[in-house]
C-alpha cells in the first residue's frame, strides 16, 4: 500500500513549486538543511525539525497567498482540525 | 569551461538547482569555516549571506583568482567583517589563546606581513590558496611568507639551525642555550602548526619544533 503524502508535499505540487524553489525560499527563511535532505524530507525519508517544518510551511503559504488562496499548510502550533 | 565556472554560469541564468548544487557542495565547509571566524551562533547567518550573494551577484566569481570555494571563502570572511562578527581584535584574542601566551609571545615578534600570514593561517586553517585569496595576493608569496614567519620563530625560540660548516663546539654551545622553556613554546608552537596547516597545506616545517634538542628532552614533552 502506498504511504500517505506528506502535508507539505501534497501542498507543494497542488501549486507547482518546484522542489529547488521550495528550497531556495525555506533557505532565505532560516533553513539550513541542504536541497536533497528537503527533498528527503518531503518525501518521508527524514523527518525535519518542527522549526524546518514551520520554514517549508511559510513557504509554501506565501505561495499560496501570492495565487490568491488562504495559508492551508499548518503549522507546529497549529491546533488540529476537531471532527465535527 | 571549468566546473565552477559552468556552475556559476548556471547561477547566472538564475537556475535554482545550481546554487543548490553549490551549497551541497561548499555548505559544510563554509559552515565550518563561518563557526571559527564568528562563533555557532553566528554561523549560520553568515552562511546564508555568502549563498544569498552569490546567488545576487554570481558575477563577482572570478575563474581566475581561484575556485568557487576560493571565492565563497573570501566572501565569508567579507560578510563576517562586513556585519561586525569578526574583527582583528577577535581574531587576534582567538590566536592568542589557541597559542597560549608564551608562544603568541613569540609570535608577536614577527614582522607583520609574517605574524599576519601565519595568524590567518591558523585562525582558520586555511589553505595557501584560500589565503591568498584572502589577502590578495599570489600563492607563492603567500607561501613564502608562511615559511619564512615559521623560520623566524623557529629562531626565535631555538636559535640558529645546525650549520656543519661551523665548529663543533659552537654547535654543541647554541644547543647548549636552549632552555626547557624554549623547547615547551617550540614543540607547543609545532603541534599548533602541524594540526592548523596539515590538512592543506605541505608546510616543511624542516625540524623546526626541536631543533637541537635531543630525544630525552623530547620525551618530555607533553602530549
Amino acid at each position: 500500500m502506498a504511504e500517505a503524502l506528506d502535508v507539505l508535499e501534497v501542498a507543494r505540487r497542488d501549486i507547482g513549486m518546484p522542489v529547488d524553489e521550495l528550497w531556495f525560499k525555506y533557505f532565505a527563511l532560516g533553513g539550513m538543511s541542504t536541497p536533497l535532505e528537503i527533498d528527503a524530507v518531503l518525501n518521508g525519508a527524514l523527518v525535519a525539525t518542527t522549526d524546518d517544518r514551520d520554514r517549508l510551511a511559510v513557504a509554501l503559504n506565501e505561495r499560496y497567498a501570492e495565487l490568491g488562496g488562504d495559508h492551508p499548510v499548518p503549522y507546529a502550533g497549529d491546533e488540529p482540525p476537531s471532527p465535527e | 569551461m571549468s566546473a565552477d565556472s559552468d556552475l556559476v554560469e548556471r547561477i547566472r541564468r538564475c537556475e535554482l538547482s545550481a546554487l543548490g548544487e553549490a551549497y551541497e557542495l561548499h555548505s559544510v565547509n563554509l559552515h565550518g569555516l563561518a563557526a571559527r571566524l564568528c562563533g555557532g551562533d553566528n554561523a549560520d547567518a553568515l552562511v546564508r549571506d555568502v549563498f544569498l550573494a552569490l546567488w545576487r551577484e554570481p558575477e563577482r566569481y572570478d575563474e581566475a583568482r581561484g575556485t568557487l570555494g576560493e571565492h565563497l571563502t573570501r566572501s565569508a570572511h567579507a560578510h563576517a567583517r562586513r556585519r561586525g562578527l569578526v574583527t582583528d581584535d577577535d581574531r587576534v584574542t582567538a590566536l592568542a589563546a589557541r597559542l597560549g601566551a608564551e608562544a603568541w609571545a613569540e609570535l608577536s615578534k614577527l614582522p607583520t606581513p609574517l605574524r599576519d600570514a601565519i595568524a590567518l593561517a591558523s585562525f582558520a586553517g586555511w589553505s595557501y590558496g584560500e589565503l591568498a585569496a584572502i589577502l590578495a595576493r599570489l600563492d607563492d608569496a603567500v607561501r613564502r611568507d608562511l615559511d619564512a614567519g615559521l623560520e623566524h620563530l623557529r629562531v626565535l625560540v631555538a636559535g640558529p639551525r645546525f650549520d656543519p660548516r661551523r665548529p663543533r663546539a659552537d654547535a654543541e654551545a647554541s644547543a647548549g642555550n636552549v632552555t626547557p622553556r624554549d623547547v615547551l613554546v617550540s614543540a607547543s608552537f609545532g603541534r599548533w602548526a602541524e594540526n592548523a596547516l596539515a590538512d592543506d597545506v605541505a608546510l616543511d616545517l624542516g625540524g623546526a619544533t626541536l631543533d637541537g634538542v635531543g630525544p630525552a628532552a623530547q620525551e618530555e614533552l607533553p602530549g
